[in-house]
């Protein structure tokens, strides 16, 4: 069952989107770990398709949000609104009602919208006018942002990107399966092929045995040593923050249920923290300007080369 | 000139001395893996049995890692049941029901194969060089 889950979601995500299966693993991993996920790549390579048909193999409602510079936060979240009929004010839900919500082109959106998206990201509720009303359950944001903008754009700052579980870039394809894509594309092509792989109770089922997969004191101890070791790290201004670390432990534990173990063992960590530790570390600027690093990622891999795991 | 009474016996204490750290040395190379109590040591012996037959790998290397990288040294093992052992043994690592495999005979041999071939010294095909 477990193995087949896997399986299954990239069966079905293959059909619309190709060569984008770790993607879509990862998609699946933070999903599970009931995190949210930041998609970044230049338009055009399949994020907001690798989106919708995820959602749909899961069977979970989907919705999408345009983010756009003009928008206000009602626009996302719904408000209070007088009922003729009731004579009565009355809240109208937004568009951020929903299982899996895309945010498109979040940077796109004035800061006033991306933190009113914190609460319902952090606390999977919306307060509108001290009226408070939770999201439904399960409850994922999938944003996407292109990095290549500079022009009109608001950069989400540290505290809202430490809201998402990961980060995925999503480069451009390789040469053959660019191809595979065009020739694909050139007929008819819709998520409606997709099909649905799990049932809402298996859902639910799948959920609980995430949260009972074991994390040992020593895994804990390994995923805090890593955390040290970022903050000291000199060519960090910054290193992951606890909250950081806690949804490392949350995605490891997915990894390892999608491996069909009910244990994390330090591979499980190793596969998931770049993706999850990579935009919550940042550069020091004078590290930057010697020449002695210029991408975090690289930061990562050697703290993870570097930090015995438990053997 | 006749060498003394004492300098013969001290000869006599240098030769005992040097035949037994040699035999010692050869009695260590020898051992079988049966002398491992259970895959815990077995794991612990093939810890430092890597670390110096592959001191190119980093020190945040994984088991998985490990036996990738003695696979891609070309180094000879039954790797699917050390695959098995191995997960038998982090079951009982990181796991919290598993019981402590007691038989770490196969981990332990190829703990002593690596011992028995320092780096360096290629042996009926397997590289032994680093990196």
């Amino acid at each position: 069952m477990v193995g087949e889950l896997k399986e299954k979601t990239l069966s079905q995500v293959r059909k619309v989107v190709i060569g984008r299966e770790r993607e879509a693993e990862l998609l699946l991993v933070s999903f599970l770990a009931r995190g949210h996920v930041l998609l970044e790549g230049v338009p055009g390579v399949s994020k907001t398709i690798l989106a919708k048909a995820f959602a749909k193999c899961l069977g979970v409602e989907f919705k999408r949000i345009q983010f756009t510079p003009d928008m206000l936060p009602m626009d996302m979240l719904g408000g209070i609104i007088f009922d003729m009929k009731q004579r009565d004010f009355e809240f109208r839900k937004g568009p951020v009602f929903t299982n899996l919500l895309l945010a498109d082109e979040i940077n796109r959106a004035p800061p006033k919208v991306q933190s009113a998206l914190l609460e319902s990201m952090q606390e999977a509720q919306v307060t509108v006018e001290g009226h408070t009303e939770p999201l439904p359950d399960p409850f994922m944001v999938i944003a996407t942002q292109n990095p290549q903008e500079f022009q009109g754009v608001y950069p989400l700052p540290e505290n809202q990107l430490d809201r998402f579980m990961m980060r995925i870039e999503m480069g451009y394809p390789n040469l053959t399966t660019e191809s595979a894509i065009i020739k694909r594309n050139l007929g008819d092509m819709g998520t409606q092929v997709v099909e649905q792989v799990l049932g809402a109770d298996e859902l639910t089922k799948t959920f609980r045995e995430v949260a009972n997969v074991a994390v040992s004191d020593e895994i804990m101890g390994y995923i805090s040593l890593l955390g040290l070791e970022s903050r000291n790290e000199s060519r960090l201004s910054l290193g992951a923050s606890p909250r950081a670390l806690i949804q490392l432990a949350h995605c490891s534990r997915a990894v390892a249920f999608l491996a069909g173990r009910d244990y994390v063992i330090p591979e499980d960590i190793k596969e998931v923290a770049l993706y999850v530790l990579g935009h919550r570390v940042k550069l020091d600027q004078s590290a930057v300007l010697v020449g002695k690093v210029n991408d975090p990622a690289e930061v990562v891999r050697d703290i993870l080369t570097k930090v015995k795991p438990p053997r | 000139m006749p060498i003394s009474l004492l300098e013969a016996s001290l000869l006599g204490a240098d030769i005992a001395l040097f035949s037994l750290a040699g035999a010692g040395y050869l009695l260590s190379r020898s051992l079988g893996p049966g002398v491992v109590p259970d895959a815990r040591a077995a794991f612990e012996l093939l810890d430092r049995s890597i670390k110096r037959y592959a001191p190119e790998l980093p020190q945040g290397y994984t088991w998985t890692e490990a036996f990738e990288h003695l696979r891609e040294r070309g180094v000879k093992s039954d790797w699917t049941k050390m695959d098995e052992k191995l997960s038998e043994y982090e079951a009982f690592r990181y796991g919290s029901l598993a019981p402590l495999p007691r038989d770490g005979t196969d981990v332990a041999a190829l703990a002593m194969k690596l011992r028995r071939n320092p780096i360096g010294r290629r042996t009926k095909g397997e590289d032994t060089q680093p990196g």
